[in-house]
Order: C-alpha cells, then structure tokens, then sequence
C-alpha cells in the first residue's frame, strides 16, 4: 500500500502588527497528513503528555442524505456499526471495547456522521483494530435492526420528555419546513418503523467509503503507527458517492408564531430565528463577533435587557447558524407562562434596536478579546484541535483560519460587522416557536404575530 | 518504560493489579505548589505552559449543607448576587472587564461548596485577583437588583427541576433518601424559601461564610507560582480573616424500611430511580463502591447494558452513581423505560442483578475492566488546564489535601472482588433503599396505548 504524504507542518501564530500582549502569542500544534491510496485522508497528532489514545473519523454523510420518507436511516446505520461485523458480534463488541477501559461513539448530524473512539495509550492496536473493524465491515444483522429500531422509538418518544429538547426539535422543523435540516435526526416513528436491512446497506455502501471519509488519529504514539493505521484500512473500498442538492431555504414574511401546547408544562421554552449562512460565508466571523454582542454571554444585549434588567429568564443566547448549506440564526430563552409575550416583545425589540444601530466600537473590541480568549480553549486537547481539522476539511475551509484566527478576528472593522448585521438579522421576517400550554399563553401572543396552534402529540408519530 | 510491562501483563490478572498501581499513578502525577497566607487562604499553583490561558478557582467552603429549613436555596441564590456588584466595580463592570481580556466565567454551588472560576489569557491574570478579591468584602446589597435576581433564580428552578423529569427524580431521591441531613432539601431551594429570603439574611449570610480562611484560590496555567504569590500579597493577604461558625449538621439515622415516592406526570414513559445511601468522599469503601457502579452500568459491556437495554430490552437507557459528598451520599440507579414495558419486569430484573453482586464475587476480568474504566476518566479528565484546576480544587476542598487525586488512583487499582462483594452487602439491602417512579397520568396513559 502506498502512502501519500500530503503535508507535515507546525504553524506559528505570530503577533499581528496592532496587538502588543503576550495573551496573542499561539502556537499550534504540529500535525502530519496522509492519504492512503484508496482515498481515506488522515491527519495525526501526537500527544504524549498523558498515556491516551483516541481515533476520530468524519463520514461526509448525515441525516441530509436519508431518503424521502426514510427519515432516520443515517443515525440507523452509525447506531447499528457497532452491532455486528463480518468477525463479532454486538455484544463480543461491546466487552472487547470496554475490556480495554475504551469508549465507542457514532452520532449523526445534519450533514456528515461522526465516529470516535479512545483508549489508554497501552491498547492502541487494539483499539485501531476494532475501530477499522466496525467502520469497514458491519453486516447490518436483522435481529439487531430490529432491536435498534425499538431503541429509536423509545428515544423519539422521550426526547418528548425534555422540553429544551423537544422545542429544538420542533422549532428546525418549523424554521426549514421541507428543507432536510428541518428533520429530526433520528427519524419519525413511521420512518423507522420502515427502515429495511437493504435501506441499510446501500446507505452504507454509497456512503461510508475512504473516498468519503476523514480519519484523525490523536494520542501518545510512535512512527509505527502509519503502518498500523495504513495495514487496517488498506481493504476498504472506495465509492461513487452522489452529490447531495439542497433545496431553498423556505421564505418566511412577516412575524410567524407556532404555538405547541402541552398542558403540564412549568416552564414556557422559546424560539426566535430565521435563515442565516453557509459555512463558507466570508462574513462568518463578522456575524460570530455579532453574535456575541447579541447574544453570547453574560454581558450580551438579550441577556442585559431580558435577563438583568426584566428578569424573565435564567438564559438567553441568540447565535448565526453555519452548516453545509444555509443554518438558521437562532434566538433561545425560557420564561414563567405568564411572561411568555413580554419575553418575546422584548427580544424583538433587542433584535430591532441592534440592527437599527448597529455595535459600538467598545461593544466590538470586548466581543473581539472574547473570540481570541477563548480560542485557545476550542483546540486545546490535540483531540479538539483535530476535530477542528477534520470539520475544516469537510467544509472546504483552509486551515490558515486556525492559523490567521486572531489576524483575522484583528482586522474586521465596525462598520463591516454593522453592515453585515444589517444584511443577515431580519426582525420583521422570522419564526417563533413556543412551547407551552395553550390556555396560559395565547393571549399573549395574539397581538405579536401570525399565531397557529398544534398539540405536542402530533411530533412524536 | 515501565508503561509496556502493563500489556504483557494484561493476561494475568492478580499481578497486573498489584505491578501496575505505581505507573498510573506517576504518569497523571503534576507538582503543585502550595502555601497559605497568614489570614489563612489557601492557595495552590500549577505552572502549565502547553497553552496560553489561566484557569482561576476561587471555593468557598460553603453549601446547601450550611442552610436551615427555611431559607433553603440561600447558599446558590446568594452566589448570584456575587455578581451584582461592589463598592469599586458595577456588575456592568465586572462582566465587561472579564470579556474585553478575553476571559469566560461563571460559578456554581454544591451541597458542600461554592466556587468561582475564569478562564483567560494568562497575561491578563492581575485583573481577575483585583476583582475576585474586591468581591470577597466589598460586596454591593441593592434591593431593586435582588427582586430581579430572585425571579432569575425560579426560573433556574423551573428549568433545572419542576420543568425536568431528571431534575424532579433527583429532588425526590434526596429527600427520600435523607430524613435529618440537609442533603434533604435542593441546593436550588423549595420555592417557597426562594420568594421568602431576606436581605439581612444575605448580609449575613456573607459576613459568615465569606471570608479568606474559608477558601481556596487555585490557578493552573501559564503564569508561575511566583507571580500568583505577589499577586496574592498585593490583593489578598489585607483581607481579615474571620471566625467561621462550626456547623452542627446532624447525622443521618439509619434507614429502616424501603421508601416509595410516586411522581405523577404527563409523561411519554415511566423512568425510575433505586437509591441507597452511599459514604463519604474519601471512605475505604468509596473505591469499592465507584468500581461497583462501572461493573453495574459504565457502558454496553455492563451488566444492566446487557440484560436490561439488550437482551430484554426493558429500558432505553440505564446508569448508575455513587454520589460521594462530604458527608454519606447516594448509590444510584436511574432509568427510562423503554414505552409500553411494564417497569415491574425492570425493577424485578435490577432486582436479581443487585442480588447476584451481593452474593456473587465480580470476575477477574470485570474488576479489571472496571480498573481500566476509572485510570480512562482521570487521564480524561486531566487534559485541559480547566480539568487540571477542578481536579486540585475538588480534592483540596473535600481533604484539605489535593495530593489525594494522584493517591487514589492506587486505591482503585488494590480494590478485589472480596471488597466489591461486602460492599454491595453492606449497602445495597433492599430495606434501605428508596424507589422513586415517574409515571404517565391516566390521561396520557389512555392516549399513549390507543396510539400504539
């Protein structure tokens, strides 16, 4: 097997010429990247400073690639993985993984699925074992389908149970209407229900591929492990993989309410969105550094007027969305059932107030020391920065957004990020949800926009 | 390299237990660097350089364990108003100044203890002594700010407990579990007690508990132990120290019969907790019983995984926890029911399981797993100089002693299968455990079947 040796770098982070504290002085760490020639690309990181091990893989595939009316089909498939392959079975699995102290997770999100696995440094060959073992060779067994397929159910119908949960789930639905990021991940019961073991190996077989997929290994080992890694994934077969087309986001005019009643609710969860950007977007940073003016962190606008100065809520966060395709911008809160529409009145005159006027500069150089205090913590483990890496790939970003992240944060100035405020944030066109009971709530949101009433029962068939 | 003696070893048992128990132990091992000032705050420093933050932990030996029937809540409510302010920095200040460096922060409160933590670039790290210091004596009471502090709090509680099945569980568990002991009541509070506490009881509240020598202050991160000492001096040693109440708390008797506690909700499925009570932090038993609790539930390997989510397929998920406080806590075990099970057949299947480790050794093989389990979670847990502060801070405010984090390690290792066995007879009697239900109200009860 051949071995391409894509890069080996260390990138420095230097001082950019207006900052003069040691605070922006970062190095990142170094990495190496490979590419098999069966297509699967793979990034290490060596960490020796404590005895772990950790793989992490990145298959370009979510619950946007299931099919119509096969909702669900892409968490099946990386919930079924682990539970039978060409060599064991579920639970030879399960006792081979944990005999090693190792933990063992596939979860699905919208647009790819993401596997990841790790030990103790002193089990790594196991470990990469039994990982390349469960991503390139289960067989889908019918009896665990069947099994699997009780488990779903149970979980769509609890997520029921947890009412910031439930409202998420309700609210992506209602925001992206038929758009796939409007589905629940895990399916709806009927979907489920239908799913059959061909359903499952065609997903696998067009998706789960090398050609399709990013590997990150991360941990304390040596200069063997390319042969390792190399020897375990040299028999997985590459793919045609089809091109997922995304249809429009759903134009939204004029101030929609959806109202969810549940009668034995405490507590009132709230909504607010509407469309944002794409990951690619080169105003992302400009709205990220938005976003915390408006609504990330203790010293936000939402959380100094609706929190601090009203008392309505214990929290409240507003963020833009960034996916593959077009995310949402998200406003979420709670409050008591009496204060539902005062709540809302006063996010949107938050929201109103901040695109009418824009930031200052104070409020911009405070949201900037923000974003570039906290970077290092988002890469800190060399398992967090990989994972960065591997979501840099997949989004067709260049790593020098790591590299460049405060020169870039740096040089954005007051009036783009107004202008881009003003451009993204559009208060008199959104959606909003609640999650309440009716009888306590609907007066109150009468007045506030277009009201249209469901019972919770509706999202858990 | 000591380290590879521990794979050939693997595949014997005994020895592994006893020849590995030093590596584990010396592989997370840090240095800490610790002294206490004269007005007795206690400070401990880990220099970290492999990133260019600070993690900053101030702790207060202060909790729910403190408040008295009425005035539940008092101890978290009050580490809200933390944040309302001083004579020398607004509330507006505070949050700004935290932000512009570049820093996060928030705080919690426990049963036990309150802390307060920021994380920043460590060139930043003078502004966060001047403040946090400040806000030790020279906190602001400003009744308007108070009112709306007092509503964020219900809502905390609203969110947290009556709005959350979890959280409505965990209330009845403690309060079914505990009789006499303050672990009875929320460290959040009953709600009654929330609309009810005074600002003189705040004002005094703060003068008690708040005070140098009860805390600690721990920083890890890029900044060395000799600029956390003049720093120290500069804001910290003019604080007085005070003298702190001894606190009476009154021992938990012991449990007689089984108790119930039926919660009834508009609920999708039943979920259930088995509670029994536990020991302390630091007990002989505590390994033991956190070892117990992997073989019962850590993972698809475990025996509940198995029987209950696998093979007969009774509930949707299921774990256990020995909570272990200050003083004696809980052993639980929470689950959801899978829907349309009876949650007769779960309990009776837990039941047997529970009955098999009281009378059963555990095998080699799962007492080494175990082992593996709980060295995975502190090497985890050790990765970020935020986890590294925790930790010390954790160990320091439960013992007096942060050097227990890197003890314990070999205390889990020397764990057998006798010790695992006398355990669960010891604790896990069916006459001292509590059984907490959610179940669906009729209502939903009649819906739910005519859906299926």
């Amino acid at each position: 097997m051949k071995v391409i040796k894509i890069l080996s770098v260390t990138l420095f982070l230097i001082l950019s010429a207006c900052s003069t504290n040691d605070g922006e002085k970062y190095k990142l760490r170094a990495y190496e990247e490979l590419k098999l020639d069966n297509g699967l690309q793979i990034i290490l990181v060596k960490d020796s400073s404590l005895p772990y091990f950790s793989m992490q893989m990145l298959v370009k595939a979510g619950a946007v690639n299931d099919p119509e009316s096969k909702t669900g089909l892409a968490n099946m498939a990386a919930k079924l993985l682990s539970k039978s392959t060409q060599k064991h079975k579920a639970l030879e699995i399960a006792d081979i993984i944990g005999q090693m102290g190792a933990d063992f997770g596939a979860s699905v999100e919208d647009d790819y699925t993401y596997i990841a696995a790790s030990s103790l440094s002193e089990e790594k060959t196991k470990l990469i074992e039994i990982f390349s073992e469960i991503v390139t060779s289960p067989t889908f067994e019918e009896s665990e389908i069947k099994r699997m397929k009780k488990q779903v159910v149970s979980g769509i119908k609890s997520v029921a149970d947890s009412p910031p949960s439930f409202a998420n789930i309700i609210y992506s639905s209602f925001i992206y209407g038929p758009h796939p990021y409007g589905r629940n991940q895990i399916g709806t019961i009927r979907d489920v229900n239908s799913i059959k073991r061909k359903d499952l190996m065609d997903f696998y077989e067009k998706f789960y591929s090398p050609n399709n997929s990013l590997l990150a290994i991360t941990g304390d080992f040596d200069d063997n492990i390319i042969q390792d890694i190399t020897k375990a994934f040299t028999g997985w077969k590459p793919s045609q993989v089809p091109q997922k087309e995304f249809p429009l986001f759903p134009q939204i005019s004029g101030v929609n309410i959806k109202l969810i009643s549940k009668a034995d609710l405490a507590q009132s969860q709230i909504r607010i969105g509407h469309k944002a950007i794409k990951r690619t977007n080169p105003d992302f940073l400009k709205l990220r550094l938005a976003s915390i003016i408006l609504g990330g962190g203790f010293s936000s606008r939402l959380m100094a007027r609706v929190r601090k100065e009203r008392g309505l809520t214990y929290g409240i966060s507003s963020y833009f969305g960034a996916e593959k395709d077009f995310g949402a911008f998200t406003v979420s809160t709670f409050t008591r059932h009496d204060k539902v529409g005062e709540t809302v009145n006063e996010t949107l005159a938050v929201l109103n107030k901040f695109k009418e006027d824009g930031v200052t500069e104070k409020e911009l150089n405070s949201a900037k020391a923000l974003a570039k205090g906290t970077f290092p913590r988002a890469i800190e483990t060399a398992e967090s920065f990989s994972r960065n890496l591997l979501l840099l790939r997949f989004y067709n970003i260049n790593d020098t957004y790591l590299s460049d992240y405060y020169k870039n944060i740096n040089k954005i100035t007051l009036s783009e990020v107004n202008r881009a405020i003003k451009k993204y944030l559009n208060p008199s066109n959104l959606k909003i949800l609640v999650y309440a009971p009716e009888n306590q709530t609907i007066d109150q949101l009468r007045p506030i926009g277009l009201l249209e009433v469901e019972d919770y029962k509706r999202f858990i068939q | 390299m000591k380290f590879l003696i521990v794979l050939v070893l693997l595949t014997s048992p005994s020895l592994w237990a006893q020849s590995t128990n030093k590596n584990y132990a010396e592989q997370i091992r840090f240095p800490v660097t610790k002294w206490k000032l004269d007005n007795g705050l206690e400070i401990l420093v880990h220099e970290d350089y492999s990133t260019p933050l600070v993690s900053f932990h101030q702790w207060y030996r202060v909790g729910s364990r403190n408040e008295k029937p009425g005035m539940t809540g008092i101890a978290h409510f009050f580490e809200h108003l933390m944040f309302k302010g001083t004579q020398n920095f607004s509330s507006e200040d505070f949050e700004h100044l935290i932000q512009s460096n570049g820093g996060t922060n928030n705080a919690f409160t426990s049963y036990d203890y309150t802390g307060y933590y920021v994380d920043l670039p460590a060139s930043k790290i003078d502004i966060i002594f001047q403040m946090e210091s400040d806000r030790m004596t020279n906190l602001l009471f400003d009744p308007v700010s108070i009112q709306k502090e007092r509503e964020v709090v219900k809502e905390e509680r609203r969110l947290r407990f009556d709005n959350s099945i979890s959280g409505s569980m965990n209330e009845a568990t403690f309060s079914s579990v505990f009789k006499v002991h303050p672990y009875k009541w929320p460290v959040i509070g009953f709600m009654k007690d929330l609309n009810a506490i005074t600002l003189d009881q705040f004002r005094e509240f703060y003068r008690t508990y708040y005070s140098p020598n009860n805390s600690i202050l721990v920083v890890v991160g890029a900044v060395s132990a000799k600029k956390i000492k003049e720093l120290a001096e500069k804001y910290y040693a003019k604080i007085p120290a005070q003298k702190i109440p001894e606190s009476h708390i009154p021992e938990e008797p012991e449990q007689k019969g089984q108790r119930s506690v039926v919660i009834k909700k508009d609920v999708q499925t039943p979920y259930f907790t088995l509670a029994y009570k536990s020991v302390k932090a630091g007990h002989s038993d505590q390994y033991a019983f956190d070892l117990l609790s992997n073989v019962l539930s850590e993972g698809p390997s475990s025996r509940l995984y198995k029987r209950l989510v696998y093979k007969e397929q009774l509930v949707s998920s299921i774990y256990s926890y020995a909570y272990t406080p200050k003083d004696p806590g809980i052993f639980s075990i929470t689950g959801a029911m899978k829907p349309d099970v009876n949650l007769q057949k779960a309990l009776t299947s837990i039941n047997s399981e529970i009955y098999k480790l009281r009378t059963e050794k555990v095998s080699a093989k799962e007492l080494i797993k175990a082992k593996h389990q709980v060295v995975k979670t502190y090497v985890d847990a050790l990765k970020t100089v935020s986890g590294k502060a925790r930790a010390i801070a954790t160990n320091e405010i439960l013992f007096g002693n942060y050097e227990v984090m890197f003890e314990d390690i070999n205390k889990y290792l020397s764990v057998t299968e006798e010790d695992i066995l006398r355990v669960a007879k010891t604790y896990l009697q069916p006459r001292k455990r509590s059984l907490i239900r959610v179940l669906p109200t009729e209502n939903n009860k009649k819906t739910a079947m005519n859906n299926n």
